[in-house]
């Protein structure tokens, strides 16, 4: 059993992973915990005509470490294994198209992001996962 | 300034130049933070402070010297075919090609200066030229293009890229933008003041045909490059209790 966890370094996405946790240890079987975070790409056609995509890799990587730090401090101290993966791409796609490679069977994320405005003009990326996603969702509030 | 104020010829322009600045300065902010990764923590600060300063003071310049520039005859021709150019380049999608520039994290606090302002001549010359086209010689409008473009620079959350990927229209309509208010410098230009003042019609009807000139030729390449936006990896690690004890 996989259970797919995308975070983004917000207190609701934090909350998430706590459930998960919580959850995880009541179950007879341990399942897999797979933490994701999906960076939006920075490399706009200005950013490529300047710079080397070495730098820009390495930005974004310290980007998605950060993200994740939280959640990795979670898991490490409830002495539970798991995974950690970094993409770039729109979020909800990456999700989905990492929870199905990796199959699945649960994704658990936090009601909302972090960004407030971004939010509020577009829909939270947990709505989205909810509407698209062909394996269960677990929506923390 | 009040008068100025009660035309809505007026607030049209306002309302152009924030759409263009808002288009044509959305990864200022990131550019200072790819140049000042490699500093040490104590340095970083004043990296960003410096660079973030330089990038101002030299759109500043730069606004004034495209003024004076743009005021000489032919080049408002040569303004207006680099604007209809910007406004294509706006539609096209950003095809997957690999970072191609040359520049390295800087170590130096110097040499991440000299990588901003590197940077930011090159990104402030789409936005320069876009705000002083739209603000067609007003001294008002062009400080107020350039007070509204300031803050860009220090501060993106990158709201405008993720609002064009999810409403791809918004790319169209700056595009469209741009054409326009390229149409509008090419009218502008001394040196058809004559054929132009015999037709007047030809006052809309040359923004008009920029505009949609724009959306064709965007279109229509970026249609040959087709392709949606992929999800790429760039980490992958297993951490294992058992290994770790």
């Amino acid at each position: 059993m996989k259970w797919l966890i995308p975070v983004d370094g917000s207190e609701h996405s934090l909350h998430a992973v706590q459930q998960a946790v919580s959850l995880a240890t009541t179950m007879k079987q341990s399942p897999r915990l797979l933490l994701l975070n999906v960076q939006w790409s920075v490399a706009t056609l200005n950013v490529k005509l300047l710079f080397d995509q070495q730098v820009v890799d390495d930005y974004q990587l310290e980007q998605g470490m950060q993200a994740l730090q939280s959640a990795r401090a979670v898991l490490d101290s409830a002495q539970l294994s798991y995974q950690y993966h970094i993409s770039i791409g729109r979020p909800a796609e990456a999700i989905l198209q990492y929870a199905a490679a990796q199959e699945a069977s649960l994704i658990i994320m936090g009601a909302q992001g972090k960004e407030g405005l971004t939010q509020w003009l577009l829909g939270s990326v947990a709505e989205r996962v909810l509407r698209l996603s062909a394996v269960p969702v677990m929506v923390v509030r | 300034m009040l008068e100025m104020m009660q035309t809505p010829q007026f607030w049209v322009d306002v309302f152009k130049i924030i759409m263009i600045d808002l288009l044509l300065s959305g990864d200022n902010a990131v550019v200072i933070a790819l140049a000042c990764r490699n500093l040490p923590e104590a340095q970083r600060r004043k990296g960003i402070m410096y660079g973030v300063g330089g990038a101002i003071g030299l759109r500043i310049m730069l606004t004034f010297f495209a003024v004076s520039l743009l005021s000489l005859p032919y080049l408002k021709v040569i303004g207006a075919l680099l604007l209809l150019w910007i406004g294509i380049k706006l539609i096209l999608p950003e095809h997957e090609a690999h970072g191609e520039g040359s520049i390295k994290a800087e170590a130096h606090l110097w040499g991440a200066i000299k990588t901003i302002i590197i940077a930011d001549f090159v990104m402030s010359l789409d936005n320069v030229l876009g705000v002083a086209a739209a603000a067609k010689g007003n001294v008002w409008l062009l400080v107020f293009g350039l007070l509204v473009s300031i803050p860009m620079i220090a501060w993106s959350s990158q709201l405008v890229l993720k609002l064009i990927d999810r409403y791809p229209f918004i790319i169209y309509a700056g595009g469209a933008l741009l054409g326009y208010v390229a149409g509008e410098m090419l009218v502008s230009e001394v040196l058809f003041k004559d054929l132009l003042e015999a037709r007047h019609y030809l006052h809309w009807v040359v923004p008009g045909v920029c505009a949609l000139l724009v959306l064709l030729v965007g279109q229509t390449i970026a249609r040959r490059r087709a392709g949606l936006v992929t999800v790429r990896d760039l980490a992958h690690v297993e951490v294992d209790v058992s290994s770790k004890k």
